[in-house]
């Protein structure tokens, strides 16, 4: 009688079962009863997500998150979050005192870069100037190298921000550089990653060095359609909606041309505005000049023929 | 080391009653085996009840090709003092492209191998078998999966609505 891959021992499909993604683990645990209950096993999850983002490894985030936890931290930290978020519930969101960033940068699989941080997000200071979170701060002892050949667009990089209150968490980078730019005068390389939620762009800049062999500095900020930096209230509520929010996924990396696709379209609506208001200004200095002149002219002609 | 590397013939006995002859050096690469000839110097002739002949075949094609890598691997190092790093790339991506064509089985005959594997304690063998599953599996909705490997869906309607909503992103597509 044919064997089949549901008589093999529990601990050899358990093997099997830890060899695959998150995706394909939620898919085989919704074939079998048996399937399920072996792929449901929280030990699993739990080593996916630390082996994913090693900086959940991280004592105080490891506290925060008992072992069964980690299938519906996977759940909200591997998928995007939705582009359209809204608040499902009418009652104001109450925002978080303290935000928690864990980052990962990855090249080509191989871990360069992990840290947690923690910033205090009560503070009327916080809340009132515009957002912003550096993981390197300018200092200098954790520059890091990149050693060996590195290519900027294969930098993928993770950046999850978790509500240490309700332990909801969201991951806003797009995993993969939506754009690359030299800067003209530095000479320094920005990788960056965007994930636009609403109206607001939350951009991730990687500033590379000028021979791209250390990482000088990595930050996120958000900004609106002007290009404005938003400020810590707004940034927070937007964020805290997105851990609510429902999350998307696609297959074969589409999520990330999505995300890519979504940051194109709003640094081209920026540019159009910044180009309509730009002629509007000019329009209406055109106007300014016109009645000038023709009080101008008038004042001149009642001078002239009096 | 209870024998010197003179070539030793060692019959295998598959559970239909096929009779295989191999070097000692290829069925010391399942440890079940090895363990066997450890235990008792003059044993040369193993029955093994658990795998068929087609796939105990097929054990001994995977060992005596691991077996040759690793000896002409050796013998190059021996020949030129110190191993080249590039020859010994290539032999592995040679040796790689053969267990990826050795693994171009039909579901059935690759659980028989794992069963096998694991009998017989083959840990290359195993830890390939396992990856090429798991490499079936990713990348595809239940639906899929459960065709590949002929699974029988036992789960009721409810059951299956109540998994899917835990993770729902993960099945937006196929909706």
């Amino acid at each position: 009688m044919a064997v089949n891959i549901q008589d093999l021992h529990p601990d050899i499909l358990t093997c099997a079962l830890r060899r695959l993604d998150g995706p394909s683990l939620a898919a085989v645990g919704c074939t079998s009863s048996l399937l399920r209950s072996l792929s449901s096993d929280p030990s699993i999850w739990r080593d996916l997500c630390l082996s994913s983002w090693p900086s959940l490894g991280n004592p105080q985030l490891l506290s925060f998150f008992p072992t069964s936890k980690y299938q519906s931290l996977f759940s909200s930290i591997f998928p995007f979050p939705c582009h359209s978020t809204q608040s499902q519930s009418s009652k104001p969101l109450s925002l978080t005192r303290n935000l928690i960033s864990a980052v990962d940068l990855h090249h080509r699989g191989n871990l360069i870069f992990s840290k947690v941080m923690e910033v205090d997000t009560s503070s009327s200071w916080f809340l009132g100037s515009p957002f912003g979170v550096g993981a390197l701060e300018g200092q200098s002892s954790q520059l890091v190298s990149l050693i060996g050949e590195i290519n900027l667009s294969e930098l993928s990089l993770s950046w999850i921000l978790i509500d240490p209150e309700s332990k909801k968490a969201v991951n806003i980078s797009s995993r993969r550089p939506v754009a690359i730019d030299r800067h003209w005068y530095t000479g320094e390389t920005l990788v960056r990653y965007g994930m636009v939620i609403r109206d607001l762009l939350i951009s991730v800049v990687v500033t590379c060095g000028e021979d791209c062999g250390q990482v000088k500095e990595i930050s996120m900020t958000v900004e609106d359609e002007d290009g404005i930096g938003v400020c810590g209230k707004e940034s927070l509520e937007m964020l805290m909606e997105a851990m609510e929010g429902t999350r998307i996924w696609k297959s074969n990396g589409e999520e990330e041309l999505e995300a890519s696709r979504r940051y194109d379209e709003f640094i081209k609506r920026r540019r159009s505005r910044k180009e309509s208001k730009a002629r509007k200004e000019c329009l209406v200095d055109l106007c300014c000049t016109g009645i000038s002149a023709v009080v101008f002219v008038s004042i001149f002609m009642l001078v002239a023929f009096k | 080391m209870a024998r010197s590397s003179t070539e030793n013939m060692i019959t295998l006995m598959s559970s239909d009653g096929e009779e295989f002859m191999v070097t000692e050096k290829v069925a010391r690469e399942c440890t079940t085996i090895r363990n066997m000839l450890e235990d008792d110097c003059v044993i040369t002739n193993i029955p093994l009840p658990n795998v068929t002949s087609d796939i105990l075949s097929m054990v001994i094609e995977y060992c005596m090709e691991h077996v040759a890598a690793a000896e002409k691997a050796a013998a190059e190092t021996a020949e030129k003092g110190s191993s080249s790093a590039p020859a010994a790339a290539k032999a592995n991506k040679d040796l790689e492209e053969w267990d990826k064509a050795f693994m171009n089985v039909d579901v059935y005959t690759l659980c028989d191998l794992i069963l096998a594997a694991n009998y017989l304690n083959v840990s290359g063998l195993l830890d390939l078998t396992i990856q090429t599953a798991a490499n079936l599996i990713k990348g595809k909705s239940p639906e899929q999966i459960r065709k590949t490997f002929h699974i029988q869906n036992d789960l009721s309607l409810e059951e299956e609505e109540k998994i899917r909503s835990q993770t729902p992103w993960a099945f937006e597509k196929s909706e």
